[in-house]
């Protein structure tokens, strides 16, 4: 072993490919998946401890510690590192017949180099320069002892590094396909992880808070927190979307019902509820937030949005470019932002093209009003003032892009069909040439499409023409975080996840699947020292609050439905609900601040432009009929009823029914003051002989409100 | 980073010198003793101003008709006329469905002001398309001119509403301070200022929360949640989460006491949202002298008038029904409450529309757009502002039919800031510059309705 070990580690510094492991992105994606699988075999002895792995994203290479102040720090200083869990178990300090794993730092490379060979230790040492031993990182077996495994060393010839895996599946896909890794045989005997949480259950609650409607169970915390991320999240992008929201309005229509409305949102409010594909849900929802159309009016077809529904959740983990064109071409929002009928200009009847959604589609789905560096920032010119990112003009040559466009289904070379063409509402809407204003168009940054051309390739330039607009990156990022985690982002947090949205590892530029990883694994999303600051996180918006709740009290309705309709009223509802936005520009802007200190800070917070004194009454109201009710729902059939006894079964343990709550609702970082009310409360309630339910019932209505709930941090 | 040079660069243009400046003229402003309040009606999506007032003299509806073409022209015989006494050789129009307000116009309380908008600067048509001249940003953007409309401040980042700023100065007046800015329609920027901050009210006049009974309540869910309430959380968010609760609770009682007190209101109003709106409002107006409130600003909205779609001439007409309904029930009713001269009414919106129809039928985003004034102190029955060319490509014109103001928002904000007793050399202070008069008359109320109050 020695010498087929220093063979190897001289390897190292003969001239390898310069080149950087232009696969990353999938090398780490096995790695991580399978690291996960490892989590499960069989417990290590209790003298050993876990040795956590992360990933050094920026060097692309891997580091490993034993020592959980020193995984803590790399946490809280390090956004570079992803944690991924740990890799396996060794000793902490010295033991029988173990032995120290010295650990190298070479300083060219800012990577660590591990050893439990002391001859190659003392090798290194005295050979390379760049190498400093840095000391013990833990203790191992030489060789194998029962009940170890060994730990295989790799050496990485791109970064010229080395990578270390107890996995033996891990081991073998390595070898198998990434020609990069030269496997180098055992380094040392380790004990497999032990089937602990790789993931503490608060870290697990808080993600689930910021990828889905929130907890449903401390059953699912704790698969989270064993699984850990990156397991859940490809379970999460292998759901299949189907097409949830036209299944649910055929079962009506198959039922012998008159589809109208209420279905649709009935449909929108089945799939938070019940289907399990919660990630992609909840990016559907965001989206659906980002790119709006609403049935306020309500004047929308109630099959176009379930079609436009069930494109959300369709695209939520696809390629943004196809997602704009989709959207574009939806005719709900042909129908929203009046491109659906859009005739080319007639100068002799005074018609020009409409400019509706060559305005919105700009200023609201892809780039934004001004310019913004990679970081999210706005541009600012010499006088300190931001940079437009288009004109009056601009939306002109844009809007004659967006002519010709109706429903699909008519012969589109009889240009008499163009506005009589039957409704097709769930088809992407057809070009009729003769309707298309065929002149040349001055699209952004100076790109021109010239005359003649048809209105399809019109429009697929046009959409390019903004898909590559630099903004879309950080434009988009910055959005879909303030929906998930934060609402004010840092900058860097911003250029990470827009790095990825330009660039997903494999050369693809919006892939929507990489930004949401990066968005939910990145280290200030995960970082937990945020929970001691002032400033991070958001406000939970009114729906996710509402539909936490339904699932954490597992609220179901006889007949398998729901009959959740209308919720915007603020005087006496939520003051939100999904389809029903005020306008495209939803129910809030993402610049909103608050007066007063949050505008004091230069911080925004979006969600609270609907926190109107109104709302916050009237949705507390609202939260409290139903909590004290049991039961919800604007008709009798498909009334949901929501289902207390796992609380109440834990009511005359007031701690452990706190703590429930805590951990189901706020991810462990219940306040000590609301701590406190609640168990005084119901130790009050109790002593008037309140019944247990009303005891549970109490305390859910007042997290309800508490800050600590209504606030995601 | 940038960020700290944009709120330095807001506190130098606006911030502390206003605030100071505010400070000053609160003190200038000295004590009323009479009341008064105004309500901004905020028409969201961007009304069609050029179908709300037109031109029914023979060469002004043919200039009109021509230019609006035949899918956006409202029929002559439709329009509801107006006599005004101020346009001698022209003559113009309500919509059609606004009967009820045209008739309050012809009563002489109320008025139209004309191509209102926002502006950095005055402008002409050639320095527009030449840019010599500072222009507004984001010109046509609804969330921009919301917001600028709201501020009337163009080309500074100050986010204060110039409703707001207007209270600021009374607030010490008012001895329920939180009972000053009020909306009926949620958020808005308009209505908070330096110090004022705008409270939402809601329009079915029900504020209370429904677990919670007073403030000695000792039932233990009362005493929980009291508890929650009134410790300090250093997260800001958290802290704005229970300071709104708070504000609501404090407030309902206030509300629901003085409300109850006031007596009912006869006047009958539209059974619509604005109307739900603006019959609140009476009510709060009613209960004044309980809540102890010298100034007061409203904030009330309708939505829908984002009409660039086949649907504009239906939709806007519905709509315009509505607030000419409503505008006239909520006159009647502060004449019924005997303050008729001391509330003045207003209409806001995003921007007016452009002139010709789109592909569809309806209109797509314009600028310069025209509004109406309602209330008993309005010098009525006349037309303020200059009315503009309608002609495409005409001195009007930004291009397409958009045009550019020749009033600008803080010269109509300043009409009503005079009324409620600010001095003209104060209103630099309010507004960030002097804004010209734009003609607009709103007479102080007489003694005689003072003393009534």
């Amino acid at each position: 072993m020695l010498g087929e070990s220093k063979r190897l580690l001289w390897s190292m510094f003969a001239r390898g490919p310069g080149a950087a492991c232009g696969r990353w992105n999938r090398c780490l994606s096995i790695a991580l998946s399978i690291l996960s699988a490892s989590a499960f075999a069989q417990p290590a002895p209790p003298a050993t401890a876990p040795v956590h792995r992360f990933y050094n994203t920026a060097a692309n290479t891997h580091f490993y510690t034993i020592t959980e102040a020193e995984k803590l720090k790399v946490q809280q200083t390090l956004p570079a590192y992803i944690y991924e869990g740990a890799a396996f178990n060794a000793y902490p300090t010295s033991a029988a017949t173990a032995q120290p794993v010295f650990r190298f730092y070479n300083v060219r490379t800012n990577t660590h180099f591990y050893t439990i060979d002391a001859a190659e230790k003392d090798f290194v040492a005295a050979t390379y320069a760049d190498y400093r031993l840095e000391g013990v990182a833990f203790f191992a077996h030489p060789s194998s002892v029962a009940g170890t495994l060994p730990v295989y060393r790799f050496y990485n010839t791109a970064t010229r590094t080395h990578f270390y895996t107890i996995s033996e599946a891990e081991k073998n896909a390595i070898v198998q396909s990434q020609p990069v890794f030269a496997y180098e045989g055992p380094a040392f005997h380790a004990f497999a992880a032990a089937a602990v949480s790789t993931v503490p259950p608060s870290d697990a609650a808080r993600f689930l808070a910021q990828a889905t409607f929130g907890a449903k169970s401390v059953a699912q915390i704790d698969a989270l927190a064993q699984g850990g991320y990156r397991a859940w999240l490809d379970a999460q992008y292998a759901t299949p979307a189907g097409t949830p929201h036209i299944d649910y309005l055929n079962a009506i229509r198959n039922g012998g019902d008159r589809v109208d409305e209420k279905h649709a949102y009935e449909a929108v409010w089945q799939q938070f509820l019940f289907n399990e594909n919660q990630l992609r849900a909840r990016v559907a929802f965001a989206l659906s937030e980002i790119m709006v159309v609403s049935n306020i009016a309500p004047d929308q077809d109630t099959w176009a949005l379930a079609s436009w529904m069930d494109m959300l959740y369709r695209n939520a983990f696809g390629n943004y470019r196809t997602l704009l064109e989709d959207v574009t071409l939806h005719p709900a929002m042909g129908y929203y932002l009046n491109m659906l009928g859009n005739d080319k200009e007639d100068p002799a009847a005074g018609f020009k093209p409409n400019e509706n959604y060559a305005r919105e589609v700009m200023q609201l789905f892809s780039i934004g009003l001004v310019q913004l560096d990679p970081d999210g920032t706005p541009q600012r010119n010499a006088q300190g003032q931001t940079i437009p990112t288009y004109t009056q003009a601009d939306i002109e040559e844009f809007a004659r892009v967006y002519t010709g466009w109706s429903f699909a289904g008519g012969n589109v070379n009889d240009a008499h069909q163009f506005d009589r063409v039957a409704e097709n509402w769930t088809q992407p809407m057809r070009a009729w040439p003769s309707h298309h204003s065929m002149g040349s168009k001055k699209l952004l940054n100076g790109v021109v499409l010239p005359a003649g051309q048809t209105p399809e390739k019109d429009l697929r330039d046009a959409l390019d023409n903004l898909f590559n607009h630099p903004n879309v990156g950080p434009f988009i990022a910055r959005r879909l975080i303030q929906f998930l985690v934060t609402s004010n982002p840092s900058p860097a947090y911003v250029r990470r996840v827009a790095a990825r949205f330009n660039d997903n590892g494999q050369g693809a530029r919006g892939d929507l699947r990489a930004v949401v990883d990066a968005i939910l694994l990145d280290a200030d999303a995960r970082d937990v020292s945020v929970l001691a600051g002032t400033t991070f996180g958001k406000q939970r918006e009114p729906v996710v609050r509402f539909v936490n709740l339904l699932r954490a009290t597992d609220a179901k309705a006889a007949n398998g439905r729901n009959s959740i309709w209308w919720l915007d009223n603020p005087d006496d509802h939520l003051g939100q609900s999904p389809l029903l936005a005020p306008s495209v520009f939803n129910f809030f802007s993402p610049s909103f601040t608050r007066a007063g200190s949050i505008a004091q800070a230069g911080l925004v917070a979006p969600e609270f432009q609907i926190t109107t004194e109104t709302q916050a009454i009237g949705s507390s109201n609202f939260f409290k009929r139903v909590i004290q009710d049991r039961t919800f729902g604007f008709a009798d059939i498909g009334r949901l009823t929501l289902d207390f006894q796992p609380f109440v079964d834990l009511a005359n343990q007031p701690a452990q029914l706190v703590d429930r709550l805590d951990v189901l609702f706020t991810a462990g970082g219940m306040s000590a003051v609301t701590r406190t009310a609640l168990l005084d409360m119901l130790a009050a309630l109790q002593a008037q002989g309140r019944s247990r339910s009303e005891r549970v019932r109490a305390a859910l209505l007042l997290l309800f409100v508490a800050p600590d709930y209504v606030i995601q941090k | 980073m940038r960020r700290r040079e944009f709120l330095k660069r807001g506190a130098a243009l606006g911030g502390a010198a206003m605030l100071g400046d505010l400070g000053r003229i609160a003190h200038a402003v000295g004590p009323v003793n009479d009341y008064k309040a105004l309500v901004c009606v905020f028409l969201f999506g961007g009304n069609d101003g050029n179908n709300l007032l037109i031109p029914r003299d023979a060469a002004g509806y043919a200039e009109y008709a021509r230019g609006r073409g035949q899918r956006l022209a409202l029929p002559l015989q439709d329009l509801q006329a107006l006599n005004l006494t101020n346009t001698p050789g022209r003559q113009f129009a309500l919509h059609p469905r606004m009967g009820q307000l045209a008739a309050i116009v012809n009563q002489g309380k109320a008025a139209a002001l004309a191509n209102v908008g926002p502006l950095s600067a005055p402008l002409t048509r050639a320095q527009y398309r030449n840019q010599s001249a500072p222009i507004p940003p984001n010109l046509f953007s609804h969330s921009d001119q919301q917001f600028q409309w709201q501020t009337s401040i163009t080309d500074s980042p100050m986010r204060t509403g110039w409703g707001g700023r207007l209270l600021d100065l009374y607030l010490a007046q008012n001895q329920t301070p939180v009972a000053s800015a009020l909306s009926l329609a949620g958020r808005s920027t308009f209505l908070n200022g330096a110090q004022a901050s705008g409270f939402s009210v809601s329009s079915s006049g029900n504020f209370g929360l429904d677990f919670y009974e007073s403030d000695t309540a000792t039932d233990p869910m009362s005493v929980a949640f009291r508890k929650i309430l009134t410790v300090q959380r250093p997260h800001l968010f958290e802290a704005a989460w229970l300071d709104t609760i708070s504000r609501s609770i404090v407030t309902q009682r206030l509300f629901n006491g003085a409300i109850n007190d006031a007596p009912a209101l006869q006047t009958q109003f539209p059974n619509t949202g604005l109307g739900d709106q603006l019959r609140t409002a009476a009510r709060l107006i009613a209960a004044r002298q309980s809540l102890g409130v010298k100034r007061q600003v409203f904030f009330c909205s309708l939505g829908g008038f984002d009409t660039h779609g086949e649907d504009q001439l239906a939709d806007q007409g519905d709509n315009l029904e509505d607030l000419s309904g409503s505008l006239a029930a909520f006159y009647n009713a502060t004449v019924e409450l005997g303050v008729a001269a001391q509330v003045t009414a207003f209409t806001a919106s995003d921007f007016g529309r452009d002139l010709p129809a789109n592909g569809n039928g309806g209109s797509d985003h314009g600028w310069g757009n025209h509004h109406l004034i309602v209330g008993g102190a309005v010098n009525g029955a006349k037309l303020y502002g200059r009315f503009p060319t309608l002609v495409v490509d005409g001195p009007d014109d930004s291009g397409g039919g958009r045009w550019i103001p020749t009033t600008a928002i803080d010269e109509y904000g300043a009409a009503f800031a005079r009324w409620f007793g600010v001095s003209r050399g104060e209103l630099p202070a309010l507004f960030s510059r002097a804004p010209v008069t734009c003609g607009l008359s709103v007479r102080p109320s007489r003694p005689a309705q003072n003393a009534r109050r």
